[in-house]
């Protein structure tokens, strides 16, 4: 069966937030924290006859110049923070999301999510605001809370995904 | 296994060079640690590989009066300004830590982080890349490196007044390390794409040597692996190469994308 359109989803988020571990453990491979993405990696999976190309961005600061430009002709745009780290957190109001104003405008659908769910240290507060924020500022669906540690948390996630996706083509 | 490594950047408020020795063990989480550097404060993360992840500024304030801040773990009185920005980070340095405030949307949030202090800069000012421009000008290693990048050629030529530095350079960046230099008369490829790399030359060749290094080899995996990347996703899906392409909008980037695939797999995009 061919294949009718190419979905392309963009992990972003600072660096080691859990982006490539997301991915990984959906994709049913072994994820550990402690290594780095150097520039992007692409993660292809077929579902309902439409292919969906899982975008994993480098999160290092030293990449910034060159990676959010690839952003551009996203379907939906997963926003990933660590749960842990407070930095993480802020950086999605502080640059993230001005990146996805900028390079895919309003109208792109935006996942954000909290990752490292087992040891999170940031009060719902925070996040609460930052949430009513971006939903002002940028196409905010939805905020979910992730850990690898329980798989549904990730399995949510993706399924969250594909349902906005597979939903906005009829499928 | 506790290793001691080098961590080097460019400081963002002074843009002073930072060296730090840093112990790297089989730790999966990140380090994080505050340095007090001159009179600004600095959270530096960095993982297992001394590889560093994060590197965020902080606003120091020494006022008597405003938005009174509690140090969660000694206590310590501070006010930061009642006018903030909406998203602002204020340290405070408390000896053998480090207050960082994080004020989002008009609320605080706190993190303690061991500090260390460094007051003069330690970097010799050294640059191989920049020794190599001063002689032989930017596009001469442009040419070499777009060169290897496109045609993976084995054996390079390199010119006599240049070819230590050259086969220094090559020795300490990992994509280069399998290319055999040779003396002889090289010849700039002028029908290579080589804006590129040229660019990126000029942008680190005035950073600290392990800097610029770092940079460089990072900017050929890079590329490299985008190369990787754009051909495998061809025999997959030809559509998806070409969306992958049409992402980059910088022209000078997938011109050498485009000319590595003709060169390298026949592949036209």
């Amino acid at each position: 069966m061919s294949v009718k359109a190419i979905i392309k989803v963009p992990f972003i988020g600072d660096s080691a937030v859990g982006k490539t571990s997301l991915i990984k453990t959906f994709l049913g491979e072994r994820a550990t924290y402690s290594t780095t993405t150097v520039g992007i990696d692409i993660y292809p999976l077929k579902k309902n006859n439409v292919e969906f190309v899982f975008w994993d961005f480098g999160g290092q600061i030293w990449f910034r110049k060159v990676i959010p430009e690839l952003m551009q002709n996203a379907s939906i745009i997963v926003a990933v923070f660590d749960l842990s780290r407070i930095n993480t957190l802020m950086s999605i109001p502080e640059f993230w999301s001005k990146k996805i104003l900028e390079i895919c405008g309003k109208k792109t659908p935006v996942i954000l999510v909290g990752n490292k769910l087992d040891i999170k240290n940031i009060s719902d507060e925070i996040i609460n605001d930052v949430v009513q924020r971006l939903k002002k500022e940028i196409n905010l669906i939805d905020y979910v809370q992730t850990t690898i540690k329980d798989c549904n948390t990730v399995i949510n996630l993706f399924n969250m995904i594909f349902a906005i996706i597979l939903s906005d083509r009829g499928c | 296994m506790v290793e001691k490594k080098m961590l080097f950047f460019n400081c963002p408020v002074c843009k002073k060079p930072v060296v730090l020795n840093v112990e790297t063990s089989d730790f999966q989480e990140l380090r994080r640690i505050a340095i007090k550097h001159f009179d600004h404060i600095l959270l530096i993360e960095y993982d297992m590989y001394a590889t560093l992840r994060t590197l965020t500024t902080f606003k120091s304030v020494n006022i008597n009066e405003g938005r009174k801040i509690i140090c969660p773990k000694c206590q310590r009185v501070e006010y930061i300004p009642i006018l903030t920005e909406e998203l602002d980070r204020y340290a405070f340095d408390h000896g053998d830590h480090a207050l960082l405030v994080y004020v989002i949307f008009g609320r605080i949030a706190y993190d303690i982080v061991d500090i260390i202090r460094i007051g003069k800069p330690t970097l010799p000012v050294k640059n191989i890349i920049r020794d190599i421009v001063e002689k032989v000008g930017s596009e001469y290693l442009a040419s070499m490196l777009t060169e290897i990048i496109i045609s993976g050629p084995k054996i390079i030529y390199a010119d006599e007044e240049i070819f230590h530095k050259i086969n220094e350079l090559f020795n300490r960046i990992r994509i280069l390390r399998r290319i055999q230099i040779i003396r002889g008369k090289y010849k700039i490829k002028e029908d290579l794409p080589l804006a590129y790399f040229k660019t990126v030359i000029e942008d680190i060749k005035n950073d600290p040597e392990y800097e610029a290094l770092d940079k460089l080899n990072k900017q050929l995996d890079f590329v490299e692996k985008l190369i990787g990347t754009l051909e495998k996703s061809f025999k997959e899906n030809p559509f998806r190469a070409k969306q992958i392409l049409d992402s980059i909008k910088e022209e000078p980037l997938k011109a050498i994308l485009r000319r590595a695939l003709e060169e390298k797999y026949s592949i036209t995009l």
